[in-house]
Formats: C-alpha cells, structure tokens, sequence
C-alpha cells in the first residue's frame, strides 16, 4: 500500500510529467508550505512542493555560498540541472531570506512563464496581516485569471478548498493511530503520506488515503518500540532520516513539528459562512488554522511574556514538575492568536512523546535560534531534547551516535535487551 | 561471569575484560589492550581482543557476553550489541570515580561532554562539530609536522620559550597551514606546540560551556594524556580534573559493564518466563 506513496515521492518528476500528459493540465511548482495550494487548484493547474534531492548541489554554488542551507540549494540546483523543466510556474511565499534568493535565482535562470513571489508579513496573526495577505491572495487570483484567460469563480475556490481539507482531514485521521503504542502509522509512512501528497493531484491522492483508511485497522501492528520520539525544526523530507530511528535504532516517530508533515496537513479552511469569502477564508487557514513556522512566530515573543502579546496562550502556565499532572489538552490558538510551542507541547503530550529531536538543516537560522527555546519549553513538561543537525544526511554515522545514544538516554538497558525478550518489558 | 568491551576509535581499538562473581555488580578488570586502528575495523577488532585475551591469559569460550562501542562498534563481527560511546564513557568514568558527574572525552577525530547522574546514567551530552577540530587528529598532525613523538606534545607545550603563538583557524588543515608559516618563521617548536594546545583548549572549553556540566569533572580518551592539555583545560575551568589512570580504556571498560548489566537482565527475564 505505501508502495504507491513512495513511488510518487522517489520518482517524484516522472510522476509530475506523467500526471501533467494524463490530465493536460499546468504543473506549477511551489517551496513553501505558506503557498496557498488551492487558488493554484482552482485555476486548472496541479500544485506540486519542490523537495530536495540527494545530488550534491553542485550547480546552485556559483549562484549561492555553500553557507546557506542545502535545502535552498538543492531546489536552485534541481532548477539549473534542467530537472525542474516540467513546470510552468513557480510561486513561493515569503518565508525566509535563503529560500526568497533561491526562489529569486531560478525565477531568473528558469525562464518560466509565470512566476510569483507572495509577500507574507513577519508577524502573521494580527488584523493587519491578515488584510494584508488577502490583498496579496487577490492580486494572485486575478494574475491566474489574466494567465488563464478565465475567471476563477468562488465556487471554483470552494471546489478546491473541499479537495484540500479533505485531504488534510484524511492525512489527520491517519496520524491519530501514531497515538497508538506501538503506533499504527510508523514515521516513515506518515513522511511518506504527506511528502506524497503534496507532489500529486490532491484528488488522486485522497482516493489513496481513503483505501489505506478502510486497510489500517486489520494491519499486523508494528513491533514494539525501543522509545517514542518526536521531530521538531526545519525541514525533513528525506525518508532515509526517519528510517535511520526507526530501522537502525528502533524508535518510532510518532509525531512532529515540520512542515513537510504535521504542519503541512494540520487545519482545514472553513467555508461553512454562508457567503463567506473563499479567499478570506484561506488567509485564515494558512495563517492561523495551521500552527505557524518559525520565521512567522518569534521565539522571543514567548521568553518575554510580560510584554508578549500572546501571553494568554504561551506555555509559562504550565507545571515545571514533570512529575505533576499534564493538562490533557492545549489549544494554541484563540481566535487572534496562535502560539507554536504550545503546539509542539500538545503534540508531544497527545503522542506520548518521551523525546524529542529538534533537527537543524544545517544553516537554517530561524530553526537554529529555536532551539534554545524549543529546549526550555519541552524543559518545562519534563521531555529531553536532542538537538541534530543535518545536512543532505552526509554525515549518517555522527548523526546516528547522536541518535543512539539519545535513545541510550532515554531507555538504559531495558532498550539493549534483545527485542523478544523485550515484548513484555513497559518501557 | 566473563564480559568484554571493546571500543573501535577512529585512532586506537580498547578492549577491556571484566569478571564478576555471583551477584557482584562491582567486578574488576582482567585484561586490557590498546592498538592504533587500521583501515579494517573488522581485523583489527579481532587482533586488539585476542592481545587482551592473551595478555590475561583467557580462554576466548569463557567470554559471555561482548558489546562493542566507538565509531566502529556497528562492524565487530563477534559483538552481541553495540552501545554508543557516550554511554560507555559515562559508565566507565562512573566504575572509576563514583563521584563523577561530567566526562570530558577527547577521542581521535572528535569530542563530547557527557552529564551523568549517581548511577552513571547519561543525563545529557554535547558533541563536537563534524570536523576533527579539538581531536586527537590534530595533536597527531601537528606532532608531525614540527617532528616530535605524539606523546611529548603536551610536556613540550609546557615549556614556552617567548610566547604561545597563535594558532587560530578551526580547521586543522588550515591549521597545518599556518603551523608551517610559523615554522617558516623560526618560531620555536614548544610555543608552537602551546598554540595549538591553547587552540584545542578553547574549543574544549566552548564545548563545555553549551554543556551542563556539574563536578566532579573526570577526562578520558587520548587526549586525556596530553598533559599540555588537560592542565589548560583545568585552569581555563578553574576546577580539578579526575583523570583515570589508564584514560583510553574507559569506553571499552563502559562496554563491558553494559555486557553484565544486559547480560544479567536478559538471563532474569528469560528465568522469569520459564517459571
């Protein structure tokens, strides 16, 4: 079954290629998960997340300094090497400074027909903001229009709202059997879903789901796991990371805080108003119904609380003894405010979390001035952090002792012993 | 019970063979060895545990129980697990000094500081960059290239003639490039060598601050035998240091103590289902 998921993400341009033959449509390639998919959808054109490969990123050096991010760099090289040629157009939305100069370079190299950059405001859940997005999303809507040459009506929108949630509701229905323990949707499957179905039709991809919906309950479980971890920080879209924890050191990831996975697939865009605006709508789904990334929510909002706006919902109220009881939910969000480690927190506590590994792609600034906070807020319910930076995974062995022996930390001897002993053995 | 660790470095290959008696958590060592490691792990897995097993003169059927740990500790052919390097260390220095809370190792190519708590359990731990910067690869690189035996580094940074001389590149080969300006130079050879001991001195030090460390403070790995260096270290920290009297085994010496403790664990549970 996951077969098919892994397929789209493996060969993820002969698909794009496949699925533009099949349909005739647009393939419009899109980095951030900021992107609101569904204007893009709802013109006629297929949105597909351009996700980093394996190859050096060779090409991407004469237009950027090997000191930024290899994420940024492998998209620009992918660009340069030709292997981007299926695309007619590429959109991003404003996330960080790397990702804006990678966008900028193949907007400029790629000689696509259409190209869009949305400005997105640092601070995101303020009225302000939220005006400010809808006007870009408007100036977008009419670019699809002119492009096009058709009106993209609201009805048109609301069809492609109603594909994507129920995409989303689907991938989040899943995800609630990695409560489980053992999980029943390991972390590597749960990457695949979502990597999958951001480079696929959503509509072709939901039929998918929905079989593996009616499959799951009569799966043999998994094994039991040596511990429970979970994956906070920047971008992970290399299976062979997730399967370095769970095949080679035998944990289960049984949540996450990335926008290749969790992120990407939490909150749907609500249209129940009746005549309520569709694209009012999306600015409420991506700026406050999804948790937000942190190039859009400011670690140093949360340390200063006196002054922090959100300091109703930040996570200071929590016990700091873990050995008190955990509030059995958290909400991040009020209806104006949205707060990301109280995100991560609920995560965590829903998921039984008992670790958590804050990846860092190496010289991704905004996840690398996280961590610190990310730390003293897992600090305060009692989990311990790992901090793990990566890079294209050249380096597996240091990554794996790190991993390892985080995993030692948690479980000392009880993880050693052999894994049939183990069966009976609570960790 | 017989019980053997045994740690493949990216520099040396440690074995350690412990008995215990019945009941006894404590044991003491019987053998130990120490040889450079060359380029097949495997090989030289087998070649560093037969000197000990000779040394101590055991027969290679009493050994129940082996768990292998370091950078090589997946490709030890004859290893019943394998445990990272940063438990072991924590264990062993534990086994050595009760009272220690912080390791400091200083291995071949890179370096961790490891919390533990009364029990040798590891509580938290930092590692080095992924370059060989404040490693023994590069006391190694600079023995040879001012042309002195690796074990006199330390004593001959000591004797400073004028002044240390600044070695400041992180990288060791740039490093190397600027050691051989200095020498160009006619610097003498010790201020040379207490430049780039005070250099992998603060490389330590930072390391130890983005820790959370605690005393008593206890130095294992090479490195812990390079005087010039675990004597900055302990001023530039202000505090004491325990150093064990044969640093270079305590991750081995970690091994073969998780070899009795899973051992142990094992045979209880495995009593327990047949009652």
């Amino acid at each position: 079954m996951f077969s098919e998921f892994e397929a789209i993400v493996r060969d993820r341009y002969g698909h794009a290629k496949e699925l533009k033959e099949r349909t005739g449509k647009q393939i419009f390639g899109y980095l951030c998960s900021y992107v609101p998919e569904e204007i893009i959808y709802a013109a006629g054109a297929i949105p597909t997340r351009i996700l980093t490969t394996e190859e050096a990123p060779t090409l991407s050096e004469t237009l950027m300094q090997t000191y930024y991010c290899t994420f940024a760099r492998s998209i620009l090289h992918q660009g340069l090497a030709g292997q981007l040629d299926y695309m007619d157009g590429l959109v991003t939305a404003y996330s960080c400074a790397t990702m804006r100069l990678a966008f900028e370079n193949l907007q400029r190299s790629m000689g696509l027909p259409y190209t869009k950059f949305l400005y997105l405001p640092g601070i995101i859940d303020t009225p302000e903001a939220k005006n400010y997005y809808y006007k870009e999303l408007v100036r977008f809507k009419k670019d699809l229009e002119d492009l096009f040459g058709r009106t993209i009506s609201d009805d048109d929108l609301r069809e492609a709202i109603a594909v994507y949630n129920e995409n989303r509701s689907s991938i989040s229905e899943l995800f609630e059997g990695r409560k489980e323990a053992p999980p029943k949707i390991s972390g590597r499957e749960a990457y695949l879903l979502t990597l999958s179905s951001m480079l696929t039709d959503k509509a072709d991809h939901t039929r998918l789901l929905k079989k593996l919906i009616r499959e799951v309950p009569s799966r043999e479980s998994l094994d039991v796991g040596a511990s429970r971890v979970m994956l906070v920080g920047s971008p992970v879209d290399n299976v062979k990371l997730i399967d370095l924890i769970e095949k080679d050191i035998g944990a289960w990831v049984v949540a996450d805080d990335t926008c290749t996975c969790t992120r990407y697939a939490c909150g749907t865009t609500s249209v129940d108003q009746a005549g309520k605006d569709p694209l009012r709508a999306l600015v409420e789904r991506y700026l406050i119904a999804r948790p937000p990334c942190p190039t859009k929510h400011s670690p140093t909002r949360w340390i200063q609380c006196k002054t922090c706006p959100f300091r109703d919902v930040a996570c200071f109220d929590l016990k700091p003894d873990p050995k008190q009881e955990l509030p059995k939910t958290l909400s991040f969000q009020t209806p104006e405010r949205i707060c990301r480690f109280r995100h991560a927190l609920q995560l965590a506590i829903n998921h039984k979390v008992e670790g958590v590994i804050a990846v860092e792609q190496k010289f991704c600034d905004p996840h690398g001035f996280d961590f610190h906070h990310v730390t003293q807020a897992f600090q305060h319910v009692g989990i311990p952090t790992l901090f793990l930076e990566i890079d294209n995974m050249v380096t597996v062995g240091q990554i794996k002792t790190r991993v390892q022996a985080f995993i030692e930390m948690l479980h000392p001897v009880d993880y050693m012993i052999d894994p049939e002993i183990r069966q009976g053995i609570s960790l | 019970m017989i019980t053997a660790g045994i740690d493949i470095g990216s520099m040396s290959a440690d074995v350690v063979i412990m008995a215990f008696d019945d009941g006894d958590q404590e044991g003491k060592i019987v053998s130990s060895a120490i040889i450079p490691t060359g380029a097949d792990s495997a090989g030289t897995a087998k070649r560093v545990l037969d000197k000990a097993l000779e040394e101590g003169d055991i027969n290679p059927e009493d050994i129940q129980y082996i768990i292998s740990t370091g950078y090589g500790r997946v490709i030890v052919p004859f290893a019943d697990k394998n445990i990272t390097e940063i438990s072991c260390h924590a264990k062993g220095a534990h086994w050595v000094f009760p009272s220690a809370r912080t390791v400091l190792d200083m291995g071949g190519q890179d370096c961790k500081v490891v919390t533990c708590d009364e029990t040798g359990k590891v509580t938290s731990f930092v590692m080095n960059d992924k370059c060989a910067a404040g490693a023994g690869r590069s006391m190694e690189i600079m023995a040879r290239l001012v042309g002195v035996p690796l074990e006199s580094i330390g004593e001959l940074s000591l004797k400073i003639v004028e002044e240390a001389a600044p070695v400041t590149s992180t990288c060791v080969l740039f490093a190397r490039s600027e050691v051989m300006e200095l020498m160009r130079n006619g610097v003498h050879k010790e201020d040379i060598l207490a430049g780039a001991c005070d250099a992998l001195t603060s490389r330590v030090v930072s390391l130890m601050g983005r820790s959370q460390m605690e005393k008593d403070l206890v130095i294992s790995g090479g490195i812990a035998k390079n005087i010039g260096v675990t004597k900055r270290v302990q001023e530039r920290l202000g505090l004491d240091a325990k150093i064990p009297p044969e640093p270079q085994i305590i991750g081995a010496l970690g091994a073969a103590l998780f070899a009795r403790e899973v051992l142990s664990k094992q045979t209880e549970r495995k009593g327990a289902e047949h009652v």
